[in-house]
């Protein structure tokens, strides 16, 4: 019975995509027929010359920025810069053109043969901006746009279809109240306990992203300050950026376990690298933590904060080198003061959304067996033994459920004497529901989710969108990069400020206000909808914001690949010539050459929509656990379905319309 | 703990320290300049960068009368040109993507004036060396 439900929403969503996918192409097929038709009639106008398109290649943009092409048309491109030396490169067409100053260099002729929108990309290094350099080539008619709309409704619906069934504890088909005990598959398990019960192994782990990090710090300050030259700006904010979102999905906060970041503090509190010691003495005073910053306020934040000068982070290594300046020195001091790892639950910025996101993460750290844990006295895993320290996260692992604040830090593995707690392989969402109908009044997780899901459609926008005026906004209209000794080419002028102080007022409105009024109020709907009377429509509105942690996780999934399959060139070279001194220690130097472009919308069309089909799952788990009844939980995942497809035809729009 | 085990517990200590240390040593590669990047005898590097951010890395070049030298032109930022005055050394374009060598031998002494030819920042005209030939 439930593998019928599985079998034929498969079969929707399969036929969706095939259908979806092959309109563009059907689309395509009658265009070029009917060009061939037309041909004959050109031939007599004899007007068969190409096209000339006119465009002014300049600091951090095209003119004009979209550009409209007819399908099949043959096109020149004739451009010139307005400053200095820039490239020119369109999605899935190899070319690599120089545009010098002061010359007028044609390109093509080009016939576009396929419908969607393509990318213009600067393919020179100009400025601090230019991975971000790009304009719109729309090839028209679009067919690929409303095939993009048609499969994202049909997603919609098909998820929408799918929990009419009241599929009851179950994410898309995988039932959420099974999983896999890791250290008990195989083979596989018992080794992998072995290396995490090893003492050295988070020393192991943390020490080559200690490595990096110092040639981050080295390199933001002292080296090339040409950000995508720069080891700090490629390998952070293209690398490790990315790298995080996909750690996140396949082993939750793993990124905690390795990060050097608060490992300074953390020895020094413990006066090992190793071994265990007793804590509470010199260098770890075990102070109380403050109870109002117990939350994820300060990396809720601290994270809008820094997408608020993302522009100038991303592409200024000196930017970068502040800012882990910062997130290594505040660790350093609060760590000693409260010995366990404050720092890393309320004010990394990272690990705020890391931790949060962690929820529908298919990894998780827990106990094989609550009452075994429950009857054990002793409780090492939360006092510590000679094998392990106590949760250095101040959780009670035993009893843990929800990945929030676990660092998988492993040492509840290693001081627990039952051997009861284990990794755990499960379906995304486990948690969830739980989690939610729980949240009273935990404002903070709701506004961590409203921060991180608009801002990843504003960041697909500002670095891949075609929008100068927003990208150089927020820019503060600067055109130099910088290391420590050019800082002072940072100095934004008058102009620059204002506008980015418009900037900051859409991006830290739109994140703070807009869009959570907008979730505010569908999720009064849903209420009403649902026809729920017992519920507070505040807490309906905080429930119902966790289902866009497996959202907004696959938003920026989606994101990642964008900025990964276009600019992993410059990581590479990164680590061959950290500097950007024209080293080559590794071998490693590659040129920039964006890894199947063309097809980038339909590589992220389907993240979004497993992303999509989550959250509508998700609200429904929700729903059900709040109201306790399928009627009124469909009803209500109904709603914030429309606003949950809404966004992701934003999204859509941004990478295809 | 017994004897034995303290004494493995040191020594992982001890062996995690040191790895502290060569980890944070790595703060001072910009010093390993020469090393990571070794010149030839005859090598000599030049790195460009707009006049803002320094401009030529030396701005001045010294060689000598008929030795033959490799100018290896490396770009820093944006897309520079190389032009000494009165020799025959006229690089059009260095693209920051590409190093670029041109070999000269140096026939007269005297000094020479080198200047960037590809406009590249609002101090472009300022972007320039000098080129000192010697006996
Ligand atoms: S919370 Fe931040 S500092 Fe702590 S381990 Fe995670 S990323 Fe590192
Ligand atoms: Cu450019
Ligand atoms: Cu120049």
């Amino acid at each position: 019975m439930k593998k019928n439900h599985l079998l034929s929403v498969a079969v929707i969503v399969i036929a969706l995509v095939i259908l979806g996918y092959a309109l563009p192409v059907t689309g395509r097929m009658s265009e070029i027929i009917l060009t061939v038709e037309e041909e004959s009639g050109r031939l007599a106008e004899a007007d068969s010359s190409p096209k000339i398109i006119e465009i002014t290649a300049k600091r951090f943009t095209f003119e004009p920025n979209i550009i409209h092409v007819k399908l099949g048309e043959e096109v020149i491109f004739r451009i010139k810069s307005a400053d200095v030396t820039h490239g020119f490169y369109i999605d899935g067409y190899d070319y690599f053109v120089t545009i010098p100053p002061g010359e007028v260099v044609d390109v093509g002729p080009i016939i576009f043969d396929g419908p969607g929108k393509l990318k213009i990309r600067c393919a020179i290094t100009c400025g601090p901006l230019h991975p971000f350099m790009v304009a719109d080539i729309l090839v028209e008619p679009n067919y690929v746009f409303p095939a993009f709309i048609f499969l994202t409704l049909g997603m919609f619906g098909a998820t929408t279809l799918y929990i009419s069934r009241g599929p009851s504890n179950r994410m898309l088909g995988v039932p959420l109240d099974k999983d896999v005990d890791l250290l008990r598959v195989k083979i596989v398990g018992p080794i992998l306990k072995k290396i995490l019960q090893w003492r050295g192994i988070h020393f192991a782990l943390i020490w080559p992203n200690l490595l990096i990090f110092m040639i981050v710090l080295t390199t933001a300050f002292f080296g090339n300050p040409t950000g995508n030259k720069n080891f700090s700006i490629a390998v952070v904010w293209i690398l490790w950026f990315a790298a995080v979102e996909f750690m996140i999905l396949f082993a939750g906060r793993l990124w905690c376990t390795v990060c050097p970041l608060p490992a300074f503090g953390e020895w020094l509190a413990r006066r090992r690298l190793y071994g265990v010691h007793s804590l509470r003495k010199w260098l770890s005073l075990g102070k109380k933590w403050p109870k109002s910053l117990n939350n994820m306020w300060i990396p809720a934040f601290g994270f809008l904060g820094i997408s608020l000068i993302v522009p100038w982070l991303v592409t200024r290594p000196v930017v970068t080198g502040f800012l882990f300046l910062i997130l290594i020195v505040l660790p350093l001091i609060l760590h000693p003061i409260f010995t366990r790892r404050y720092f890393c639950r309320s004010v990394c910025p990272a690990g705020g959304y890391i931790g949060h996101h962690s929820n529908a993460s298919i990894l998780a750290i827990r106990c094989r067996n609550k009452t075994v844990c429950d009857k054990h006295v002793a409780k090492e895993c939360i006092g510590g033994s000679p094998k392990g320290y106590g949760c250095p996260w101040v959780l009670y692992p035993g009893g843990n459920d929800q990945n929030t604040y676990c660092g998988q830090c492993f040492e509840c593995l290693k001081s627990c004497p039952l051997d009861n707690m284990t990794l755990k392989l499960r379906m995304i969402g486990q948690d969830l529901a739980n989690l939610a109908t729980k949240a009273k009044d935990k404002f903070d997780e709701a506004w961590m989710d409203f921060i991180r899901f608009t801002l990843v459609i504003t960041y697909q926008l500002v670095f891949f969108g075609p929008y100068f005026w927003f990208k150089d906004w927020g820019n503060m209209g600067n055109i130099f990069g910088a290391n420590l000794a050019t800082i002072g080419l940072l100095t934004p002028s008058f102009q620059g400020l204002s506008n980015w102080f418009g900037w900051a007022v859409i991006v830290g409105g739109t994140a703070l206000v807009g869009y959570p009024a907008l979730f505010y109020a569908f999720s009064w709907l849903a209420k009403k909808t649902a026809g729920d009377v017992e519920h507070a429509p505040k807490q309906v509105f905080l429930s119902f914001s966790y289902a866009l942690t497996p959202y907004s996780l696959f938003l920026w999934l989606a994101f990642a690949i964008t900025l990964v399959t276009v600019n992993w060139a410059y990581p590479l070279t990164a680590f061959s010539d950290p500097l950007g001194w024209g080293w080559n220690l590794l071998g490693t130097r590659f040129a920039w050459r964006p890894i199947l472009p063309d097809f980038l919308p339909y590589f992220q069309l389907p993240i979004v929509l497993v992303g999509l089909a989550l959250a509508v799952n998700s609200t429904y788990n929700i729903a059900v656990r709040l109201f306790g009844d399928h009627a009124k939980a469909l009803r209500a995942s109904t709603v914030m379905g429309v606003l949950h497809t809404l966004a992701a035809l934003v999204f859509i729009w941004i990478i295809s319309g | 703990m017994n004897e034995v085990m303290k004494k493995t517990v040191l020594l992982w200590e001890s062996i995690a320290l040191l790895l502290v240390v060569v980890a944070v040593a790595a703060f001072f590669l910009p010093l390993a300049d020469g090393i990571f990047m070794p010149r030839e005898p005859d090598e000599i590097v030049v790195r460009m960068s707009i006049k803002e951010s320094g401009g030529f890395d030396p701005e001045v070049i010294t060689v000598k009368k008929g030795q033959t030298v490799r100018l290896v032109l490396i770009s820093m930022d944006v897309s520079h040109g190389f032009t000494v005055e009165g020799l025959d050394i006229d690089v059009k374009i260095v693209n920051p993507e590409k190093k670029v060598v041109v070999e000269f031998t140096p026939e007269e002494e005297g000094v020479y004036m080198f200047k960037c030819t590809v406009q590249c920042s609002p101090l472009h005209h300022y972007m320039r060396g000098l080129f000192i030939v010697e006996g």
